[in-house]
């Protein structure tokens, strides 16, 4: 003991790190941003972006210096392309807008199934690989509350779980403790989606399971969100069925894979509100 | 020099900080994200001494935590943790590097073993193995690279200081 005392520095370090460990069990599941932790977040948030940013650009850079003259030569017919179909698009959205004018006319008094969206890019990601969080640029400034979605255009994202004034924090779909509603689209057969399947090391999809048991479920089915939970909107794209769970399988029913890039997300949509 | 040597910390912290939690999570391969913040405190620690690891550790794993996880706190005690064992198996600066390295990934894979043993113990659900062999070995091997980096960039300014501990 004595020995220990003499030594102050390897005693201090062990207190020290008894004590964050307090913290530590203080802090799990909470859902709140403590004032430090907000000011310290929000004095770095632009630093960050700007290594973000910083780091992009060298990454763009490498990119543009070793690509070879014939990767070159596709990318400019892919643009070519792209500016075809930029094209056709103009002309679909003609015809989307022709068409919700048709629908309003048509059934004015439903309401429609759009949402109040906010754009918010990702600041940083979980440092553990095993919680899959990531942060975001906006908080309970623009309106961001807890237990909010977070989409993109390829689905779901996960939800809000931490909010700060210009943060939050959002547990993905990757998050074994995520749990949402769903419906098979095709069916109309709801059930639950949630938890990983994992194969050496990957994560290949996510569980569907409290099917009815006549559900006629087929690889391919789209799956949306139920509206169940209170949580995420009815009708959001989930997914597709990637494969059917042998019927020995107790622990669910299909597998479900999301098209959402959690490794390469940058920006997502927070849904704030129903319109109407 | 001391002068040196503080300015080198605080700017290998800050370079730490932002490449643990902006720039690497982007930017690897394979998806195999060294703890950078690790390697500068256990260089720290071997180079200097543990009162300067202790600062980075426990300011950095804060710093970090804030940033990006749930478990506030959990980062600075696995870091202090880290360097006062550290401290224990590796007393001589002049260590040869064969040694000192290999002690880092020990250090590293300690710290992502309990890392994910408190993942478990949130509810997080992972093939262990899997990810022993494929997610942590990897990565505590490239922190302790890290490590031998920093290890080289401290060395130098050694010259003239006197361990505290």
């Amino acid at each position: 003991m004595k020995k220990l005392w003499r030594n102050r520095p390897v005693l201090i370090a062990l207190l020290s790190a008894a004590l964050f460990l307090v913290l530590a069990a203080l802090t799990v599941g909470r859902r709140t941003a403590s004032r430090a932790e907000d000011m310290f977040s929000t004095a770095v948030l632009p630093v960050q972006e700007a290594v973000t940013g910083v780091t992009d650009a060298v990454t763009d850079f490498f990119t543009r210096v070793f690509y070879p003259s014939a990767i070159q030569q596709e990318n400019e017919r892919l643009t070519k392309l792209v500016a075809a179909y930029e094209r056709r698009l103009i002309l679909y959205e003609a015809m989307e807008q022709e068409n919700a004018r048709l629908s309003e006319l048509l059934d004015y008094t439903s309401a429609n199934g759009s949402f109040y969206f906010m754009t918010a890019s990702v600041t940083a990601k979980n440092l553990n690989p095993y919680v899959d969080t990531i942060t975001i640029r906006g908080g309970s400034r623009s309106g961001i509350t807890e237990q909010m979605a977070a989409v993109t255009a390829k689905g779901i994202v996960g939800r809000v779980i931490e909010v700060g004034a210009t943060y939050s924090k959002i547990r993905t779909m990757q998050n074994e403790d995520m749990r949402i509603s769903v419906m098979v689209e095709r069916t109309r057969d709801e059930g639950m989606l949630g938890g990983l399947i994992i194969e050496n090391g990957q994560m290949i999809g996510l569980k569907l399971y409290y099917l009815p048991k006549d559900a006629d479920l087929q690889v391919g089915d789209t799956i949306v969100t139920s509206g169940l939970g209170g949580i995420f909107p009815k009708g959001l794209y989930v997914g597709k069925v990637a494969f059917l769970a042998e019927e020995s399988n107790g622990e669910y029913d299909a597998c479900v894979i999301s098209e959402v890039d959690f490794e390469h997300l940058e920006e997502v949509l927070v849904i704030l509100g129903g319109e109407g | 020099m001391a002068l040196k040597k503080y300015l080198v910390l605080i700017l290998s912290f800050v370079a730490a900080l932002f490449l643990d939690t902006a720039v690497l999570p982007r930017w690897n391969l394979f998806h195999l994200v060294p703890f950078v913040m690790l390697a500068v405190m256990l260089a720290a620690d071997h180079v200097f001494s543990l009162q300067d690891a202790i600062l980075i550790g426990a300011l950095g794993g804060l710093l970090e935590d804030i940033l990006c996880e749930n478990m506030i706190g959990l980062t600075s005690a696995l870091c202090l943790a880290a360097a006062v064992l550290f401290r224990g198996v590796i007393r001589d600066r002049d260590s040869k590097l064969f040694l000192v390295v290999p002690c880092f990934a020990l250090m590293a894979l300690g710290v992502e073993l309990i890392r994910a043993l408190a993942a478990w113990g949130i509810g997080m659900r992972f093939g262990f193995v899997n990810a022993l062999l494929y997610g942590m070995l990897p990565r505590a091997a490239l922190t302790g690279l890290w490590g031998l980096l920093f290890t080289a960039l401290f060395r130098p300014l050694l010259k003239g200081q006197v361990d505290a501990v």
